[in-house]
């Protein structure tokens, strides 16, 4: 049998910069850590509001609460609730 | 170590010592598959939190790159494609990244010489099929410039 003249793309090439990226981790650990992230997140919460508003700290601190949101969000967690 | 040495840290070095090596692989994992999935925002919030809590994880700074890339905000690219090259000097992914970014803002010779770095590193390293083969797109394309 000849081989078909038109094949699907490797999923490589439809983007290779995606498949690039290193591929470290499990997404199926993040339940694990739950209670730790939960923690962290109010701990952040908590040093954030301690911060004034000038403070050189906020914009990272902000930046690591956003994450921490982001995965409370997808383990199906409102971490404001 | 005593509260007071404590109390002089900043709030943010503090919660960086919080982050095992696991976690940080989980996060970066869930910011990967959001990328294959197309949420991009929610992508680019974890990239740049693992980016501030562990500046030395490359493949963050190269998801960062990447998120970049798709916006064509080339410049904030290669800053981040630059910092993964400083945690990880050797990785071909990286100079790749950094090769096509820059091919793609015409600026061929510092692409070259990046191409060039990685054909030397892909004579001496196994690496993907498919990898090796980028490369060399990326090389047709710093020739027929």
């Amino acid at each position: 049998m000849s081989k078909p003249k038109f094949s699907a793309p490797d999923p490589f090439f439809l983007d290779p910069l995606l498949h690039l990226l290193p591929v470290r981790g499990s997404i199926s650990k993040l339940e694990s850590y739950t209670a730790s992230i939960f923690a962290k997140y109010e701990q952040t919460k908590a040093l954030l509001e301690s911060l004034d508003s000038e403070n050189q700290a906020r914009p990272k601190m902000e930046v690591e609460l956003a994450m921490l949101r982001q995965i409370l969000e997808w383990l199906k967690l409102n971490p404001e609730s | 170590m005593t509260d007071e040495a404590v109390r002089r840290r900043r709030p943010s070095e503090i919660l960086k010592r919080g982050y095992s090596d696991q976690e940080i692989d989980s996060f970066y994992a869930l910011a990967r598959f959001s990328l294959e999935t197309g949420n991009l925002r929610r992508a680019e919030a974890l990239f740049r939190g693992i980016t501030e809590a562990a500046p030395e994880y490359y493949p963050a700074w190269l998801g960062l790159a990447y998120v970049q890339i798709e916006a064509e905000d080339f410049d904030p690219a290669v800053y981040c494609i630059r910092q993964a090259l400083r945690a990880s000097p050797n990785s071909i992914e990286a100079m790749l990244y950094l090769a096509t970014v820059l091919l793609s803002t015409q600026d061929y010779g510092t692409a070259g010489s990046y191409l060039g770095e990685v054909g030397d590193l892909l004579e001496t390293t196994s690496v993907d099929v498919n990898v090796e083969k980028f490369y060399k797109i990326q090389l047709a394309r710093y020739q027929n410039r």
